[in-house]
C-alpha cells in the first residue's frame, strides 16, 4: 500500500513537473513562436539593414513568424502606439521595439510590460521606469570615435562641419553630444553643426553652401551612407581632390566602400546594427524561455575603420548581402 | 465706402496696381542677392553662382511643372513621389539597359504617373487633389516595394561617368542642367505664346465653362498638363539622381512644398488662369537664392526652413488677396 502510494505520488510529481516544463517553454511544446519587431522608420537604410538581421536570426533560431511593423517616420507616434496595441491583441510571444519617441512611447511600453509580454527595447531608448531589457547603440561612442579620428588628423586644429542627421532623433543628439563633448577639449577645433536630415541632395546643397561660407573647413563628419554621398559629390563638384577635406561617416554600404577605396572617405564608424538586431532576437528568445529577466542595459560596441583596415574588418554586422532585397 | 476703406487699410489697391511679375518680383530677387552678398561676399563667387544655378535648374523643372496644373485650377501633389520613383527606376533600368536608354526609361516611368493622373482627372473627372494625393502614396509605395527602402548604388565606373555628366558636368560656363532648363523654358514659352495648347491651358484655368463652350478640349488639355507636370518632376529627379549617382527611394521628400511654393512665389495664381514660364523662373530663382544665401550667411537649418516657409506663406497670402480685389 505504501509503495503504491509512493509510486502514485512520484508519477503525479513527474506529470506536474513535465507540464510546468512544457508550459514555460512554448517552443518545446510545438506552439508556434511568434514575435513582433517594430522600427520607427523602416525605409531608412539603417533599419532596412536591421530587418535583415532580425529576419535571419529568427530563421536561425526557429521563430515561426516575425511580424515587422514600420511606423513610417519619427513623427508617427500615434501610428506606432496603434501598432504596439495591435501586436498586444495578437497575443504574440514577444516584442522587439525601436521607439519613435523616448517620452511619448512610455505609456504604451508600460502597458506591454505590465501585461507581462516579453519586451526588448532595441536601438532607441524609452523613459519607462519599469524594469526592461535594453539593447542600445552607443551614440556617444559613435560621435566620439568620429571626433577622435578627425581631431587627430587635423592635429587638434581646424574647422569641422558636423552633419548631425535629423534633429528630432535622440540617437543623433547622442552622437552630436559625443562628438562635441570630446572636441571641446581641443580649443583649436571649431565645429559647425548642421541638422540635415538624411537625404543626400540636402547633404549636397548644405555642403556646397557651407564651403562657400567657410572655405577653411578641413573635415566633414556625416551621419549615414546616403547623407555621406551628397557631401562627397559636392566636394568633387567644387574641385577638391580626394583626401583634401577629411570625411568621416557612420556605417558602410557598397557605395561608401567604393568612395573609401578611392580616397574620398577616410574613415567610418561601424555600428554593427545588423549584429545588434540579431542580439535583440536572441535576448527576446531568452526572455520568452525564462532564461533572462529584466532589467538589463546592454550597449553595443562600435569600431572605427579606415581604408587600411576595411578589408580586414568583418562587415557582415553592418551590411547585408546584395541579393537580399525586400 | 467700406470696400474702399478696406482697400486703403490693406493697401490692396497698391497690391493690385503693381505689375508684380514685371517689377516687384525681380526686385525681390535682386534684393535678396544684394543682401546676401553684403552679408558674405562669397555668395557672389563664381563657384557659388554655378552651384546656385545648378540647384535652380532642378527647382525650375519642378516649379514649371507645378505651374501648369495650378494655371488650370488644379494641383499636382504627386511630384515628390514621382521624383523618388524616377530616381530608383533610372538606376534599375541603367543596370539593364545602360546609362542612356536606362535614363530615358526612368524618366518615362515617372511621366507615366502623370499620364495616369491626367486620365483620372481629365476624363474620369476625379478632383485633382484626390488623384494626385493618391498617386503620391501609390508612387511612393511602388518605390519602396521595388527597393525595400534600399538605396541603389553599384553602377559600373563607365555608367557612373556617363550618368554624372548630366547632373554634374559643365558645357562651357554652364552646368548641364541649366542648359536643359533653358531649352525647356524656351519650349514652354513658345507653347504658351504661340500655340493653341498654351492658350487652352490659360482658358481652362480662367473659365472652364466658357472654355468648354468655346470648343476647348478640356479633357485633353488636362491630360497633357498633368503628363507634363510629371515629366518635369521626372527631369528634376533625373538630374539630381545623375549628380548623386544613386537611386534614393526618398529623393522627392521635401520638394513638393518648394515646387508649390516656388510657383506661387513666382506669381502663378492659385485661383487659376495666370502663370507662365517667367513666373516659374522667378519663383525658382527667388527660392534658390534665398536658400543658398541663408546657408552661405550661416543660418541654421531650422532658421532656413522657418524663413522659407514664411516667404511662401506671405506669397500665398498676397496671391489670394490680389485675386480677390
Amino acid at each position: 500500500m505504501r509503495k503504491r502510494e509512493l509510486a502514485i505520488k512520484c508519477i503525479l510529481a513527474a506529470v506536474i513537473g513535465i507540464s510546468f516544463f512544457f508550459t514555460s517553454n512554448p517552443a518545446v511544446l510545438g506552439k508556434k513562436l511568434e514575435i513582433a519587431v517594430m522600427v520607427p522608420n523602416g525605409v531608412d537604410p539603417y533599419f532596412t539593414a536591421k530587418r535583415y538581421g532580425y529576419e535571419t536570426e529568427c530563421e536561425k533560431l526557429g521563430i515561426d513568424k516575425m511580424y515587422f511593423y514600420d511606423a513610417g517616420g519619427f513623427a508617427n507616434l500615434g501610428k506606432q502606439i496603434k501598432q504596439v496595441e495591435d501586436a498586444m491583441q495578437k497575443g504574440l510571444d514577444g516584442i522587439i521595439l525601436g521607439v519613435v519617441s523616448k517620452k511619448g512611447s512610455v505609456p504604451v511600453v508600460n502597458k506591454v510590460i505590465d501585461k507581462g509580454i516579453p519586451l526588448i527595447l532595441d536601438n532607441l531608448d524609452c523613459d519607462t521606469d519599469r524594469p526592461v531589457i535594453r539593447n542600445m547603440k552607443n551614440g556617444e561612442l559613435v560621435g566620439m570615435l568620429r571626433a577622435t579620428y578627425i581631431i587627430r588628423a587635423l592635429k587638434g586644429k581646424g574647422k569641422v562641419l558636423l552633419m548631425a542627421g535629423p534633429a528630432k532623433v535622440e540617437l543623433c543628439q547622442q552622437e552630436h553630444r559625443g562628438f562635441v563633448n570630446y572636441a571641446k577639449h581641443f580649443p583649436g577645433i571649431k565645429i559647425i553643426t548642421e541638422w540635415t536630415g538624411s537625404r543626400p541632395d540636402v547633404g549636397m546643397t548644405t555642403v556646397e553652401g557651407a564651403l562657400q561660407a567657410n572655405p577653411d573647413i578641413k573635415a566633414i563628419a556625416t551621419f549615414s551612407p546616403p547623407l555621406t554621398v551628397g557631401p562627397i559629390q559636392a566636394l568633387r563638384a567644387a574641385g577638391y581632390k580626394p583626401g583634401e577635406i577629411i570625411v568621416v561617416a557612420q556605417t558602410l554600404d557598397a557605395g561608401l566602400v567604393d568612395y573609401m577605396k578611392k580616397g574620398w572617405l577616410q574613415a567610418t564608424v561601424m555600428t554593427d546594427h545588423i549584429d545588434m538586431a540579431r542580439l535583440s532576437v536572441r535576448m527576446l528568445l531568452k526572455v520568452i524561455k525564462g532564461e533572462l529577466k529584466p532589467p538589463l542595459f546592454h550597449k553595443m560596441d562600435h569600431y572605427l575603420i579606415t581604408k587600411g583596415t576595411i578589408d580586414k574588418y568583418d562587415t557582415s554586422g553592418s551590411s547585408y548581402p546584395e541579393e537580399w532585397r525586400k | 465706402m467700406g470696400r474702399e476703406l478696406v482697400e486703403r487699410v490693406y493697401g490692396m489697391r497698391l497690391i493690385k496696381g503693381i505689375d508684380w511679375e514685371k517689377y516687384l518680383l525681380p526686385l525681390v530677387f535682386v534684393g535678396f542677392a544684394v543682401l546676401f552678398a553684403i552679408i558674405n561676399p562669397a555668395f557672389l563667387s563664381a563657384r557659388n553662382i554655378v552651384q546656385t544655378t545648378r540647384q535652380g535648374a532642378i527647382l525650375f523643372f519642378l516649379v514649371c511643372g507645378q505651374m501648369l496644373p495650378l494655371v488650370t485650377r488644379g494641383i499636382d501633389l504627386s511630384q515628390g513621389s514621382v521624383m523618388s520613383l524616377t530616381s530608383v527606376s533610372t538606376l534599375s533600368f541603367i543596370y539593364v539597359l545602360g546609362p542612356y536608354l536606362g535614363s530615358a526609361a526612368g524618366i518615362l516611368t515617372g511621366t507615366f504617373c502623370g499620364l495616369v493622373n491626367g486620365v483620372l482627372i481629365g476624363y474620369v473627372g476625379i478632383p485633382a487633389i484626390l488623384v494626385t494625393l493618391s498617386m503620391l502614396f501609390l508612387a511612393s509605395g511602388v518605390t519602396l516595394v521595388h527597393t525595400g527602402g534600399v538605396t541603389l548604388t553599384n553602377l559600373t565606373e563607365i555608367h557612373r561617368i556617363k550618368l554624372f555628366w548630366f547632373g554634374g558636368e559643365m558645357v562651357g560656363p554652364f552646368p548641364v542642367p541649366v542648359i536643359f532648363a533653358l531649352v525647356i523654358a524656351i519650349v514652354v514659352y513658345y507653347v504658351f505664346k504661340y500655340t493653341l495648347l498654351g492658350r487652352h491651358i490659360w482658358f481652362v484655368g480662367a473659365n472652364p465653362d466658357a472654355s468648354a463652350m468655346g470648343g476647348v478640349n478640356i479633357k485633353r488639355t488636362i491630360l497633357i498638363v498633368y503628363t507634363i507636370s510629371a515629366f518635369m518632376a521626372s527631369l528634376a529627379s533625373f538630374f539630381l539622381t545623375s549628380r548623386l549617382c544613386m537611386g534614393f527611394p526618398r529623393l522627392g521628400e521635401g520638394w513638393l512644398v518648394l515646387s508649390i511654393g516656388g510657383a506661387i512665389v513666382g506669381g502663378t495664381s492659385v485661383q487659376g488662369g495666370k502663370g507662365g514660364v517667367w513666373n516659374a523662373i522667378l519663383g525658382a530663382a527667388i527660392l534658390v537664392v534665398l536658400d543658398n544665401g541663408l546657408i552661405v550667411s550661416g543660418f541654421s537649418t531650422f532658421a532656413r526652413e522657418a524663413i522659407i516657409g514664411a516667404i511662401i506663406i506671405i506669397a500665398c497670402s498676397i496671391s489670394l488677396l490680389r485675386s480677390r480685389v
